[in-house]
């Protein structure tokens, strides 16, 4: 028997799934373990080892084919701040880019942090000013040298930073995507003199114009890159010592994974690579069931996140803003507020509305029923009380719910200021939050040119099942899934990746380009990723590259990624102008009818390449399916809200576990699972497909 | 209970919704506009109507552009009446003299019908690349008059009954420097307006008119009760504030705030006649400004509409600098006597502000904003360019707080653009662009610092571009302090003719230096200007006033801004009174004890 | 009546009027109808004294600054025209 495994890294939980070659699906989960993230890791196999009836983790390993990996550590070094000693090199007068942001300090706040004058704050720098060294040189947009870089000046500047015990150095001058020269220069002096650096060039992990983002990308990397290499290294031995055969393959935030050197050469292309795994883990699951257009909904205590899946393909944003940060970095696109089961409701107290959020009540103590001295009011709380959770099965039971508590708390906080009774309140808590949500997804679908409708929805995380089908009612979608292995949703996605070399590289070309500099371009990057993929064991035939171009009309800020056609030959003047053609198709696709406006003329702004190669999909085992009464998996009745009737009703309650591929019901109902709780609203219909998802049908669709 | 006709829970809902429709307009104007002051600066409004014109939504950018859209709703329905305001029409107005602030700021106006009943408005503005007046780029130095500040449209249809009205297009885009940019501006703004109906007629359709209108008058009825609130619970008072323009003389303005119970009085009585140059203000720019000023300090968390007028008047004499008459110029109204009124109504709320416990952590120091230029001319590729818009204000250090430093080039709403983004696309190599040393006004708490850059021409094929020199004008621009903070280094922009910048590249070293860089320095004043091989334009934006006795800042902070470069060691002595010994700047206490008993004692003997 | 007025005054009410102290040493620096910017120590400076970047002021504006007269606390600073 030969295994995939995946192994996810969380905050909390290490996530393992385990596929047979018969495409069984084993879990296992183990606490992660901060302090060194690979004993969690290997916990988690061991414990997914010990469900398969395997001697131990070594067993398991030594015939493990691909071991796929995401990991955290990225994002806890950022937002902790704990990276080390990092230094920084810039062009003589442009020292304070970092620090400048260019001057916006909203990016990535929410509509009334943005509007408070006396609450403007910048996030503590990555790399503070004095850890910050000018050099004199200048090169212009052509890349043409103005001033020559002076390698003794540049040397001083590595010996002042290292003076001050830095580890790390990144070097972003300006213009060096377009000529590297000068970055090349430094980092030769730092490879002959002080090989112990570990060095960052802005012209290798963002050659795009723009000195800021690329100086945070550069930061960025140059802060984390230590960590993660020290990390994934450890992580390397300890498998192999246990008898893995093959190196793990780390997953990258553009979706694909890559070996350990490689994602070490790009440490900042592991930043949110675990909630990308879910949705390459969605994207698979609806490859499997013949979805194409998948909102990717994860609603779990403090956040809620969308991603979008269409015609097969992930959305991907060049630029995300990271921890008020813009840098550039191929990113699957996730769209997010605080907004889950721990959010909390409150009354403003000057103008006696009900809110819910963006707060959130944490894991401790968590929202009042959890009876860990909780005293707000959370939308878990209202979900229990209007009778979706049940307080005897939370977790499979593994934790008692506090009904009576909730309830005082709710009444005491909320319904009586309100003057409101407490169902009242506590379904007006659902309402908000929900609409929130879907508000997100409009933005997510409808702001992109996309409608909703044909959509299906997956909802993930451990509260989205009691509240996927109303947010997506409220849009007009009308098939919600929650899938068999929602629980260790980025796990799966690791399972079902590729290996994915990313590259991209600005020049700035009036449309029509001259095909030989786009043909050079594109020849230079399809060169680097080929090469990478047949280093990492591919043949041709188990490659796919894909071109693009970022277009924009003449003067404009943001570009439209335009795909090439399939192939890696030379691109011809009409595929160009096929390509131009797509992009006033997309552009209007985009901003509406009659947005676009040739007559401006358009520019290319950058060149992209994504070389994949493929690998084996793990199968997924089908179940038959069987038309079976679903009366035997009935567990009870309990009193449960409904906004149609205004009131409680009895309502049935399932035990997934006991129901089979084929099981048909229709709400109103519940239905219980180890991991979470799926509402079945009285217009809706839940079938379970030959995977064990539960499909909603929602509005008699 | 505040909201009395709709149930709280659906008033939640739907006020989030509408505002994320103006939220959605102001992101497609960013994406598809062709100007950087709309994409990259946030220089736009993006905001929806009350069939009246009174404001349902304001969008998240500029406030006093909020104010005039609204007003210029007023001004379509009255020239066209009702009647002839059909479904899917698109109006353009931009008389200053109506309802615009200066000409360049194009509105675009779009009836919302549902069922064919007029249920709504959006409208939008950007500045646009040109508007065909005697300076590039909209704002005219020399113009002594309305006449020579470009084309000015009183209410057009643009679109009528969905159908791009290409005669009219055509012929307002040909009226300006560069028809293809211009278009694509326009394009941009109708782009959003038709978002800005899509949503609202769904809403209309999903919820009924009924419950829609219903929600918007409860949403300004909210806004206005809460606001009424907390004035009143401030304490009664008057407040007043002057800035001295210089505009071929000095030109003062003058506010007064009277704070009655739950009203605010804005009163410019005292302020100096119009003057024959471009920074003259329609009267319905001053409400704007005074609007933007309430909106950002004491409304900036509710819902932002119609409600936040309604506790305020505004009182400006006619034919004042901040209600001009006709025929006076105004093209440089919006980022002059505009941004100093904005000041004005900002500081005297401040003062306001600091009579209030409640209030008083609201304070941020008050500024008076910057100089700021725009170039014109042929780029490295041969291509002319009415608008390259430098835009540094981004870059502004703002105020200082209560318990807080202002942000250093902290900036409002906007983004400069990357230094590489515009050399890629104009004529132009910086030289630097860094905070300013000492430019932070001292305080317990300083001000933010801000930015100075210098450019020079770089690939220009003409070898010269246009310059003009515009903003606020005069030495007491920039950040102002209070209750014993420093007010900011003054905003300048100066012309160094005949420098050495290009011989210090030619001879590999970074021309960083003022004192080296050289050159003859002309400060510039409200002009135009050419920018020449050898020449460099130096800029320093605004920055930050500083809050309370720097005597009384903690020293460390002293010390750790003397480490980051933002304030000298010799101004930490002699402002701050901290002294810092040996390469480490290490506090020495005592000592800083001693000296700053000294500097008191020493300003009460007096010097003069 | 009592209420702050910026840093380090207050307005306060005692026999039927109101007036303007200072926080720190508690002197009682003028009744709130008047203007207790005139009851204030006040000393005058040259612009540089606020930092070097101020020398385009000279000739031109002056650094106003009003004390306490009670314990000479600072209560502003402000570049007025030279007259």
């Amino acid at each position: 028997m030969e295994y995939v495994v995946g192994v996810d890294i969380g905050g909390t939980f290490t996530d393992c799934v385990i596929l047979d070659s018969e495409g069984t699906v084993t879990l296992g989960k183990a606490l992660s373990t901060p302090e060194d993230f690979s004993i969690g890791a290997v916990d988690a196999v061991r414990d997914a080892a010990r469900y398969m009836g395997l001697a131990g983790e070594g067993e398991l390993l030594a015939s493990t084919k691909f071991f796929f990996h995401a990991c955290t550590v990225a994002d806890n070094t950022l937002i902790t701040r704990a990276g080390p000693s990092t230094g920084l090199i810039t062009t003589k007068g442009f020292g304070d880019t970092l620090l400048h942001m260019r001057g916006r300090t909203t990016e990535g706040l929410t509509e009334t942090e943005a509007f408070h004058a006396a609450g403007q704050s910048k996030p503590d720098p990555i790399v503070r000013r004095p850890f910050i060294e000018e050099v004199s040189e200048r090169i212009d947009y052509k890349g043409s040298v103005l001033i020559r870089l002076d390698p003794a000046e540049a040397e001083q500047a590595i010996r002042n930073l290292l003076a001050k015990e830095v580890q790390s150095i990144g070097v972003c001058l300006l213009w060096a995507l377009s000529n590297d020269a000068h970055e090349q220069t430094i980092a030769k002096i730092v490879k002959e003199k002080y090989p112990s650096v570990y060095l960052t060039l802005s012209s290798e992990v963002a050659p795009f114009v723009g000195e800021y983002e690329r100086t945070a990308t550069t930061a960025f990397n140059a802060y984390i890159a230590p960590k993660i290499a020290a990390y994934l290294q450890q992580l390397g031995a300890v498998l192999k010592e246990k008898g893995l055969k093959r190196e793990p393959l780390v997953m990258q935030s553009y979706g694909g994974v890559l070996r350990i050197e490689d994602t070490c050469k790009n440490a900042v292309g592991t930043i949110e690579s675990g909630p990308v795994s879910g949705v390459i883990g969605s994207r698979f699951i609806g490859e499997r069931i013949g979805l194409s257009n998948i909102l990717a909904t994860d609603m779990g205590g403090t956040t809620f996140k969308v991603s979008v899946i269409r015609n097969g393909l992930v959305e991907k944003d060049y630029k995300p803003v990271i921890l008020r940060y813009q840098i550039y970095l191929t990113k699957i696109w996730v769209e997010s507020i605080g907004a889950g089961g721990g959010s909390i409701a409150w009354i403003d107290p000057e103008t006696g509305l009900l809110k819910v959020g963006p707060l959130g009540a944490g894991a401790y103590p968590g929202p009042v029923c959890y009876g860990h001295g909780g005293s707000e009011i959370t939308v878990s709380d209202a979900d229990l009380l209007l009778g979706y959770l049940n307080e005897n099965y939370f977790l499979g039971g593994k934790m008692p719910l506090y009904k009576e508590k909730a309830l005082r708390v709710l009444e005491e906080r909320i319904a009586r200021p309100m003057g409101m009774s407490a169902v009242e309140a506590a379904s007006g808590i659902y309402r908000i939050i929900n609409s929130h949500m879907s508000d997100l997804i409009r933005r997510a679908t409808v702001e992109r040119g996309y409608d909703p409708r044909e959509f299906t929805l997956f909802a993930f995380g451990g509260a989205a099942p009691a509240h996927a089908a109303r947010y997506a009612a409220e849009l007009g979608i009308r098939q919600v899934i929650v899938p068999l292995t929602a629980s260790v949703h980025g796990a799966t996605g690791l399972v079902s990746s590729d290996v994915v070399y990313a590259y991209g590289k600005s020049e700035h070309l009036f449309v029509p380009a001259d095909p030989r500099r786009i043909n050079s371009h594109f020849s230079a990057l399809v060169r680097k990723a080929v090469d990478h993929l047949r280093a990492a064991g591919f043949k041709e035939e188990e490659m796919s590259v894909v071109r693009s171009v970022d277009m924009r009309y003449r003067n404009q800020v943001h570009e439209l990624n335009v795909p090439l056609k399939a192939g890696i030959g030379e691109v011809s003047e009409e595929e160009m102008d096929e390509v131009y053609a797509t992009f006033d198709e997309l552009y209007e696709q985009t901003y509406g009818p009659g947005a676009g406006y040739r007559e401006a003329g358009k520019e290319i702004m950058a060149f992209r390449v994504l070389g994949t190669g493929l690998l084996e999909r793990p199968n997924l085992r089908r179940y038959p399916l069987e038309k079976r009464d679903p009366a035997s998996a009935l567990k009870g009745e309990r009193w449960v809200y409904f906004q149609e009737g205004g009131d409680f009703a009895p309502t049935q309650i399932y035990d997934f576990d006991r129901l089979t591929a084929g099981s048909d019901i229709c709400g109103p109902a519940v239905i219980e699972t180890p991991i979470t709780t799926i509402v079945v609203n009285p217009k809706d219909r839940a079938f379970v497909d030959e995977f064990l998802n539960v499909r909603l049908y929602l509005n008699g669709a | 209970m505040l909201i009395r006709n709709v149930d709280p829970i659906t008033f939640e809902v739907l006020s989030h919704r509408l505002h994320q429709i103006t939220r959605e307009m102001g992101i497609t104007l960013e994406r598809t506009g062709g100007t950087v002051t709309t994409t990259q600066q946030h220089d736009y409004n993006a905001s929806l109507y009350r069939p009246d014109g009174e404001i349902m939504a304001a969008g998240e950018t500029y406030g006093h552009h909020v104010v005039c859209a609204g007003q210029a709703v007023k001004r379509i329905l009255e020239r066209f009446g009702k009647e002839e305001i059909y479904p899917d029409d698109i109006f353009l107005l931009n008389d200053p003299y109506l309802a615009a602030i200066h000409n360049p700021d194009v509105y675009i106006i779009c009836p919302i019908h549902h069922e064919n009943v007029l249920v709504g408005w959006s409208a939008t503005f950007v500045h646009v690349s040109d508007i065909g007046a005697m300076t590039p780029g909209g704002d005219s130095p020399e113009a002594t008059e309305i006449f020579q500040e470009g084309i000015r449209i009183p209410g057009i249809k643009l679109v009528e009954r969905g159908k791009l009205r290409r005669d009219v297009f055509d012929t307002i885009t040909h009226m300006t420097r560069q028809p293809e940019a211009v278009g694509l501006d326009l394009k941009c703004e109708i782009a959003a307006n038709n978002v800005a109906k899509a949503r609202l007629q769904a809403m209309y359709e999903q919820y009924g008119p009924e419950l829609m209108n219903a929600i918007s008058s409860e949403m300004i009825q909210y806004t206005e009760t809460i606001l009424r609130n907390r004035i009143r619970e401030i304490p009664d008072g008057v407040w007043s504030e002057r800035l001295t323009i210089e505009a071929d003389g000095p030109c003062k303005l003058t506010l007064t705030l009277r704070k009655e119970g739950e009203q605010l009085v804005f009163d410019f009585t005292g302020t100096d006649k119009q003057v024959r140059k471009g920074i003259n203000l329609p009267f319905h720019g001053t409400c704007g400004f005074c609007f933007g000023a309430v909106l950002y300090s004491l409304a900036y968390d509710l819902p932002k509409n119609h409600g936040v007028l309604r506790p305020m008047e505004v009182i400006a004499p006619k034919g004042t600098i901040v209600h001009v008459q006709y025929p006076g110029p105004i093209s440089m109204s919006t980022t002059s006597s505009g941004f100093g009124v904005g000041f004005l109504a900002s500081s005297v709320l401040m003062q306001m502000l600091a009579t209030s416990e409640k209030w008083r952590h609201e304070i941020v120091a008050p500024q008076a904003s910057h100089r700021n230029c725009r170039h014109s001319g042929v780029n490295q590729y041969g291509r002319y360019c009415p608008f390259i818009n430098m835009a540094h204000g981004a870059l502004d250090g703002n105020g200082a707080r209560v318990d807080r430093d202002g942000v250093d080039s902290g900036g409002s709403y906007m983004s400069v653009p990357n230094v590489e983004w515009m050399e890629l696309h104009y004529p132009l190599l910086y030289l630097f662009r860094r905070h300013a040393t000492d430019s932070a006004g001292a305080g317990k708490f300083r001000g933010g610092a801000g930015v100075e850059s210098a450019h020079m021409l770089h690939d220009a094929p003409e070898g010269k571009i246009r310059g003009v020199a515009y903003g606020v004008a005069g030495l007491r621009n920039s950040g102002h302090g209070m209750f014993g903070g420093n007010p900011g280094a003054p905003s300048v922009m100066v012309l160094l003719q005949n420098t050495n910048a290009n011989s210090l590249v030619g001879a590999n070293k970074s021309p960083v230096d003022l004192s080296e860089i050289g050159g003859e320095p002309n400060f510039l004043p409200y002009c135009n200007f050419e920018l020449k091989q050898n020449d460099v334009l130096y800029m320093r934006v605004a920055s930050g006033g500083g809050y309370g006795d720097p005597l009384e800042r903690d020293p460390e902070r002293v010390r750790g801004d003397v480490l980051t470069g933002l304030v000298s060691k010799a101004a930490a002595r002699e402002i701050y009174g901290v002294v810092l010994n040996g390469e480490g700047c290490q506090v020495d206490l005592a000592a800083t004890q001693a000296q700053r008993k000294k500097i008191r004692e020493e300003e009460l003997r007096g010097p003069q | 009546m009592s209420h702050p007025l910026g840093d380090s005054l207050e307005v306060y009410s005692d026999q039927g009027a109101n007036w303007v102290r200072c926080t720190r040493c508690s002197h009682v620096i003028a009744r709130l109808e008047e203007h207790w910017r005139k009851r204030c120590e006040r000393r005058t400076f040259p612009p540089t004294k606020a930092g070097p970047l101020m020398t385009i002021l000279v000739g031109h504006y002056v650094l106003q600054k009003l004390y306490c007269p009670g314990c000479g606390a600072l209560l502003e600073s402000d570049m007025v025209e030279q007259s």
